[in-house]
């Protein structure tokens, strides 16, 4: 495909992403006439220039890049921004300052950056800010007994988890295009197995004791999951060795039991996971309200407005797809899991694509962090997995988290852009 | 590398498939536990968004509506108690009753009429917005019938005997629907049970108004002629026991007619005899005994002793409206408006018309006929022997000068010694009968004495122009 029917592929599938998040707020707005009109006019004609203005950068300055990324994303943050309008008047205000924010950092990221390689060039820096960002809430965080996983500077809170986490996948995939030989040798025999050698399991010792660290200071179960999670699946596509993988899951269900039985904050949360209905009233409240949203919802939804999402608590953050399975119905949950799906598919596609191993890595590695955390809260407040509190990539309140999500997807892009443009030049 | 990223695509395809099917099942599969989870309250809070329909009389008097507060709606009962156990209450705590409760989805706007409807709906912007009911009831009768129970323990029930609808329905005691989620203890606790709708689900023995109904079997069957001759000797022997007039009176050589208008209870006791107990349970069944009559709020069966389990005492004890003979006021009301509509039973109705928000009419309800109980010429006699009662008899009290008004009392015995409900029913004007009425007086004593009384009245409001 040329660089300019790419383009006007692009263009295409965002006006129509643009004309549906247009609807789907006046859809809301007619449910819930809260604000001024001239307002919600103004914020969705915002909100189309913002994404007009992405797609003519990357027209210009990345004409190879993947198309069909910035429209899904376009989708998913102006589904977000109806929906909480409608939750919150005063949370959509911020949202919306985010998603602009998101959309500037996207823009200077896509023009700034212009070999994504020299990125592998840093990663001990990135990688120990990722660090010192992941322990920070440690110092500054007030609760020990309850989870504490945002950092406040004067009004601001941030998550710093969200952004620690792109640092640590550029660190991985760095680390590991380097290192993935040594790593899939094993050398040293145990019986009729080959394993690796102790000091090349270092690195894997050194992540598992983050994560689990994580886990019993910040009481952060999804960020230890998410954390560990990433780095197996990188392990195992750097070195094609199952067995780290194996060994990985290994060491962290013995973590992840010791810490169910000496935490009580994992332990309700796994006990709420087996049985909500012991305690509806108390802990299980929120994951029943949510299973309630559910099956209120049907397969068609009550429709955009007209259900009681508020009933959940942290509905606009950890619980925003519970809303939507209320008022867009199966249907619409589908729906918005294959744009989901759609989205790993294409950062996987990239992957494959990219010929140099970091490229290789950090995409599948972006792509990863993004399905898990995807998967993880989904299946959290739909009870296939315990509930963890993380955001639903670009559809959940929070400025972190949208972000560290167009930072994701503007990093995806470069890689994808210069793929092709290298492939081209060589034909 | 790409061996391994593609074997993690495929790992996380699964996955995401693994949360469809997982959604999938708890929607459709979960789904109507979820909804009717009693901790779920999204259908408590749907309703509250809604501004409930409003309920009037059919003369236009408010009788229950939604009311705007700061962020929902809040029921009111404009006339406080009036016609309490035909509406019924819509509480927040204590849920629904009455017409609240059997007519909730209308009320609520969310069984529309038709999908046409629902549409229109739609563009006239009467979303969020229940449809009204318009009822049968009167309210100037409504407020009488209520006034004269006041105190009392009883019921009146007062129809309009052409097409069944229902011009009054009070019991008492009653409450304000109102006030129902503070006085909900006291009410729910009270021995006189407020709460019951003792019209409709009150049953109690019909005693001797129930002769209007073994007369209308034995002229129907042609086994008597009003002028037909029995001989009363104050006691009636029938295999083990003696069926006595009340205050144990003789009345000697009487025709079938005096019989009625002086309730004579050995002659009735003959006629059941001579009836035979399938005879007499068949024509009760087809005044709507042993069977359940449709109706807008819930009423009772009213029954008799299974006629195949009858012996003669049984079926003496019956024609008398006695034994194991049950009725509620309803009942009794539309067997006597069977009566004054030439033998055909209509089924009642409170509802007479459903309106949309802007007040055009959704519905209109269509009278309805249940049977032909009994033929016109039988009805014809049995309102003249009525009138009899009414002229000569034991109904004296309820005579409205320049009217024919036809009647029968009842005094049921209860058990207890010297303890009787009081019965009266009754229509008029009985050569064109506009209303038919039953009433009840618990522990009353004699019909004429406690119910005669507040039938008077209603039929007078009703009739006299």
């Amino acid at each position: 495909m040329s660089p300019s029917s790419r383009r006007n592929r692009e263009l295409k599938l965002l006006t129509a992403s643009i004309f549906l998040s247009w609807l789907a707020l006046a859809a809301v707005y007619l449910a819930k006439p809260y604000i001024d009109m001239t307002i919600i006019i103004s914020a969705g004609l915002v909100f189309a220039v913002l994404y007009i203005s992405d797609h003519l950068i990357l027209r210009f300055f990345r004409p190879y890049s993947e198309p069909i990324l910035l429209p899904l994303i376009c989708l998913l943050t102006g589904l977000g921004l109806a929906m909480i309008y409608r939750l919150s008047q005063t949370l959509v205000i911020y949202q919306f300052l985010w998603v602009v924010i998101g959309n500037i950092v996207f823009m200077l990221l896509i023009l700034v950056v212009d070999d994504y390689r020299t990125l592998a060039g840093y990663k001990y820096s990135l990688g120990l800010i990722g660090l010192i960002l992941l322990v920070s809430t440690i110092r500054f965080g007030s609760g020990f007994f309850e989870p504490n996983l945002w950092l406040k500077i004067g009004p601001l809170s941030f998550q710093p988890s969200e952004i620690a986490k792109l640092l640590v996948v550029i660190f991985f995939a760095a680390y590991l295009s380097e290192k993935h030989e040594l790593l899939s040798i094993f050398t040293r025999q145990v019986g009729r197995l080959f394993v690796p050698d102790v000091k090349h399991l270092g690195p894997l010792l050194v992540f598992w004791a983050i994560s689990v660290g994580l886990l019993v200071i910040q009481k952060d179960l999804g960020a230890s999951l998410l954390f560990f999670g990433l780095f197996l699946t990188l392990l195992y596509i750097a070195t094609d060795r199952i067995l780290y993988v194996a060994i990985g899951s290994f060491l962290f269900l013995i973590g992840a039991t010791g810490a169910a039985l000496a935490l009580s904050y994992v332990n309700s949360r796994i006990q709420i996971w087996i049985n909500p209905w012991q305690d509806v009233s108390g802990k299980g409240y929120q994951l029943v309200q949510s299973l309630f949203a559910f099956g209120s919802g049907g397969f068609w939804g009550s429709g955009l407005g007209r259900g009681f999402p508020n009933l959940i608590p942290a509905v606009s953050t950890d619980f925003i797809f519970s809303a939507f399975g209320e008022e867009i119905g199966l249907i619409g949950v589908v729906a918005l899991i294959a744009i989901y799906i759609v989205l790993v598919a294409r950062g996987f596609k990239i992957a494959l694509k990219t010929d140099d191993e970091f490229g290789k890595l950090l995409a599948a590695g972006l792509t990863v962090v993004f399905a898990i955390q995807t998967f993880v809260i989904i299946g959290g407040v739909s009870r296939v997995v315990p509930l963890t509190g993380i955001t639903l990539p670009f559809l959940s309140y929070g400025g972190s988290s949208i972000l560290a999500n167009f930072i994701l997807f503007g990093l995806l892009i470069l890689v994808s852009n210069q793929q092709i443009e290298e492939a081209s030049q060589v034909s | 590398m790409n061996k391994q990223i593609r074997t993690v695509s495929i790992v996380f395809a699964a996955l995401f498939l693994l949360l469809v099917l997982n959604l999938s099942y708890i929607v459709m599969v979960q789904g109507p536990d979820l909804r009717a989870n009693p901790a779920n309250t999204r259908a408590v809070e749907e309703e509250l968004s809604i501004q409930r329909g409003t309920i009037t009389s059919s003369d236009g008097v408010l009788l229950a509506e939604s009311r705007p507060t700061a962020t929902r709606f809040k029921r009111a009962y404009p006339k406080g108690e009036l016609a309490a156990h035909v509406i019924g209450y819509s509480s927040d705590k204590y849920q629904k009753a009455g017409l609240e409760q059997s007519y909730n989805s209308i009320l609520l706007g969310k069984e529309d009429i038709s999908f046409i409807d629902q549409l229109i709906n739609k563009f006239k912007k009467s979303e969020g917005k229940g449809n009204n009911l318009v009822l049968t009831l009167d309210s100037k009768i409504q407020e009488i019938a209520e006034r004269d129970l006041k105190g009392k323990k009883g019921a009146v029930v007062a129809l309009d005997p052409k097409t069944g609808a229902v011009i009054a329905m009070a019991s008492s005691p009653t409450y304000d629907p109102g006030t129902i989620d503070d006085s909900w203890k006291a009410i729910s606790a009270d021995p006189n049970a407020p709460l019951v709708n003792r019209a409709t689900q009150g049953k109690y023995p019909p005693g001797s108004s129930f002769k209007v109904i073994t007369s209308a079997a034995a002229i129907q069957e042609k086994l008597f002629d009003p002028s037909s001759q029995f001989t009363d000797e104050g006691t009636l022997e029938v295999q083990t026991t003696k069926i006595r007039n009340y205050y144990g009176k003789t009345f000697g050589e009487v025709t079938f007619r005096e019989a009625l208008e002086l309730s004579v209870n050995t002659v009735f006791a003959q006629i059941g005899l001579k009836l035979g107990a399938q005879r007499l349970v068949d024509y009760t069944d087809k005044f709507g005994f042993n069977e359940t009559i449709e109706f807008d709020i819930p009423l009772a069966e009213s029954s008799t002793k299974n006629a195949a389990t009858m012996d003669d005492v049984d079926v003496a004890w019956t024609a008398i409206g006695q034994a194991k003979t049950i009725a509620t006021p309803m009942e009794m009301a539309l067997a006597v408006s069977t009566i004054a509509n030439n033998g055909v039973l209509m089924k009642p109705y409170l509802v007479k018309e459903i309106r949309d928000p802007s007040g055009q009419i959704i519905k209109q309800i269509d009278t309805r006929q249940i049977r032909e109980v009994i033929s016109s010429s039988t009805a014809q006699t049995v309102n003249d022997m009525m009138v009899g009662v009414v002229e000569n008899g034991t109904g004296t009290v309820v005579q409205i000068p320049g009217y024919k008004v036809a009647g029968k009392t009842g005094t049921a015995e209860i058990g207890a010694e010297g303890v009787t409900h009081g019965w009266f029913v009754a229509f008029a004007p009985a050569d064109n009968p506009q209303i038919a009425i039953a009433v009840i007086i618990e522990q009353g004593g004699t019909g004429g004495e406690s119910a005669g009384p507040i039938v008077h009245d209603i039929l007078e409001q009703a009739i006299v122009k």
